[in-house]
């Protein structure tokens, strides 16, 4: 798939952004802080609904303005050529965020609709945090992958969310007395219902993607090492724990064991809040160690790049159709080996931009191939290179 | 920047309390209020004043009424063997208008959230058992929203009235997961009350 046109209104500097991307490969050429990443921002945030770096998603609108838009034309060959639409409101005080999405001028649809549309893979400097960086980083990419191809994913989280804040507030106030514990017990099942479901797609969503993280691991480091990865859920899982039924019984279990300790501390102690992913690597199975621990920075940087490959495969596994290849300031921290690597990857066939200060630091090679575009200042023009 | 006059500057403060109004659409308000005629805008400020002198909550049902048992209530063409369950009362108006339930109402107050210091004391709860205790009801359908705080409150309610009740139901289909009732459509509500399953 590809995008064919992308518009952006009042989309972080943009007032407005009108380009035609090329099929191949698209070089977004400029000074830093000129609004390289925040194109490939909106076409992330059209493939999972959500920016892949603000903290609110209204800080995509830009400064003084009521809303941001992105429009985008994708060209797929699956199905049929899609106009995918996304309005992000400021935030006024009143309510909280409000994002509307339009499909083929269709009528105003659900956030969660976008998803099943548009794919897209993020590589991103930062990408190393999710190897050597807090159990939270490695969630949060949990939570934009398989967004990206499941909305139910997306409604159990938004779900379990809010169920948990309820139950902490809950279990705060028994701890302090200031209420009954009456209510707790379905608060409890709400965590488990949604949680559950959290659980068995994070599962199933790690099987595959692992048995791709292995192949390609092996491909990048000449067959010397092997990656492997596994799903550390806050309480024992056993592998036979495949449906959400089964994990919410597991789940509740684990619950009922903790239920004296989130009294005497007021919170929820154990569910997807709290779950971790574990990166092993060495030079087979048998030998391989936590990377995030014993690997070297190199090991690392390696295991974070086979990750985003193994995801770009998981995703042309999943809807048959290789997703556009976003690479955001990969290169900086890069040796000549995974430079090569990387400019490979950018001239494989399918859509991507590639992001970077300049085209002299690029090799010759590639950049004949590819379609420059030269941002400055929220300003983007055409360029013959 | 310009500053309004102090009527004018309290009145847009007014508006801007109102829930989804913000500082630009308060304006608009009030100077549409400057525009109208003296009769108009006594008419208007009366309005609210009567609200707040005349409507009060029902008895029985806890709907808003200005009689002390409203007209739901009181309609005997209404059984009393159904109650069902709402939230707030603009949910029955949305629930009543499709026509197609045929039982009284019970109007909770709001729904479990702790987060907004609601727990079971804060909603008609006691007042549900005691009009269960009072009439036999064959089956209490309950109708809060399909929300993480919806399906707990209903959740809760099953637990409490199942040895109460030959028949508690919770209405399943149709409705928008995390939608409200209150924008749900017509069909949808009907689907909904005729999809119902057992709690
Ligand atoms: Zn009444």
């Amino acid at each position: 798939m590809r995008v064919s046109r992308l518009e952006l209104t009042d989309f972080r500097n943009y007032r407005t952004l009108k380009f035609s991307p090329a099929p191949g490969l698209n070089l977004v050429i400029g000074p830093n802080a000129q609004g390289k990443t925040n194109i490939l921002e909106s076409l992330y945030a059209l493939a999972t609904t959500r920016s892949h770096r603000a903290r609110r998603d209204t800080d995509m609108v830009r400064f003084g303005a009521d809303a941001a838009r992105i429009v985008a034309e994708v060209t797929r060959e699956n199905a049929g050529d899609a106009l995918l639409e996304m309005a992000i409101a400021a935030p006024n005080g009143v309510g909280g965020e409000k994002k509307l999405v339009k499909i083929n001028h269709g009528k105003q649809a659900r956030v969660t609709d976008l998803i099943g549309n548009f794919n897209a893979v993020l590589f991103s400097s930062t990408d190393i945090d999710i190897i050597r960086g807090e159990p939270e980083e490695r969630r949060r990419f949990l939570n934009y992958e398989i967004a990206q191809v499941s909305p139910r994913y997306i409604l159990a989280l938004g779900a379990y969310k809010r169920a948990l804040e309820q139950r902490n507030r809950l279990l705060k106030d028994v701890k302090y007395g200031a209420t009954g514990i009456e209510s707790l017990d379905v608060w409890t099942t709400q965590i488990i219902e949604h949680g559950s479901k959290i659980i068995e797609r994070r599962r199933a969503y790690l099987d595959k993607l692992s048995v791709h993280a292995a192949e390609v691991h092996r491909d990048l480091t000449n067959r010397t090492e092997t990656l492997t990865l596994s799903y550390a859920p806050s309480f024992p899982l056993s592998p036979d724990t495949i449906t959400a039924e089964e994990a919410a019984i597991t789940f509740k279990n684990a619950l009922a064991l903790v239920r004296r300790d989130e009294l005497s501390r007021g919170s929820t102690l154990l569910g997807p809040q709290r779950d971790d992913l574990l990166f092993y690597v060495g030079t087979s199975p048998e030998n391989a160690t936590d990377v995030k621990i014993y690997g070297s920075q190199g090991q690392q940087r390696t295991a974070a790049l086979s990750l985003r490959l193994a995801e770009r495969r998981l995703i042309k596994e999943m809807v048959g159709e290789e997703p556009v290849v976003l690479l955001d300031d990969v290169l900086s921290d890069l040796d000549e080996t995974r430079r090569g690597q990387i400019f490979a990857l950018a001239l494989s066939g399918g859509q991507t931009f590639l992001t970077a200060t300049d085209v002299q630091s690029l090799p010759a090679a590639t950049v004949a191939e590819a379609r420059i575009w030269h941002v400055n200042a929220g300003i983007v023009s055409d360029s013959e290179g | 920047m310009l500053h309004y006059a102090r009527p004018l500057a309290r009145l847009v403060a007014e508006f801007e309390k109102l829930p989804g109004v913000g500082p630009k659409s308060a304006q608009r308000l009030a100077f549409y209020i400057m525009r109208l005629s003296d009769e108009e805008a006594r008419a208007f400020a009366d309005a609210i004043l009567e609200v707040k002198a005349k409507i009060g909550y029902c008895k029985v049902c806890f709907n808003f009424t200005d009689q002390e048992i409203c007209d739901l209530c009181r309609d005997s063409r209404r059984t009393d063997d159904l109650i069902c369950v709402v939230a707030e009362p603009r949910d029955l108006i949305a629930m009543d208008k499709t026509g197609e339930f045929k039982g009284k109402y019970h109007v909770l107050g709001g729904v479990l959230a702790p987060m907004e210091g609601i727990g079971p004391d804060q909603l008609k709860i006691r007042e549900l058992l005691a009009r269960l205790h009072a009439h036999e009801v064959k089956e209490v359908i309950l109708a809060t929203n399909p929300t993480v705080e919806g399906d707990a409150t209903a959740l809760y309610l099953a637990r409490l009235l199942k040895d109460l009740t030959p028949r508690v139901t919770r209405i399943a289909h149709g409705v928008p997961v995390g939608g409200d009732l209150d924008y749900a459509d017509q069909a949808t509500l009907i689907q909904a009350f005729e999809g119902r399953r057992e709690l």
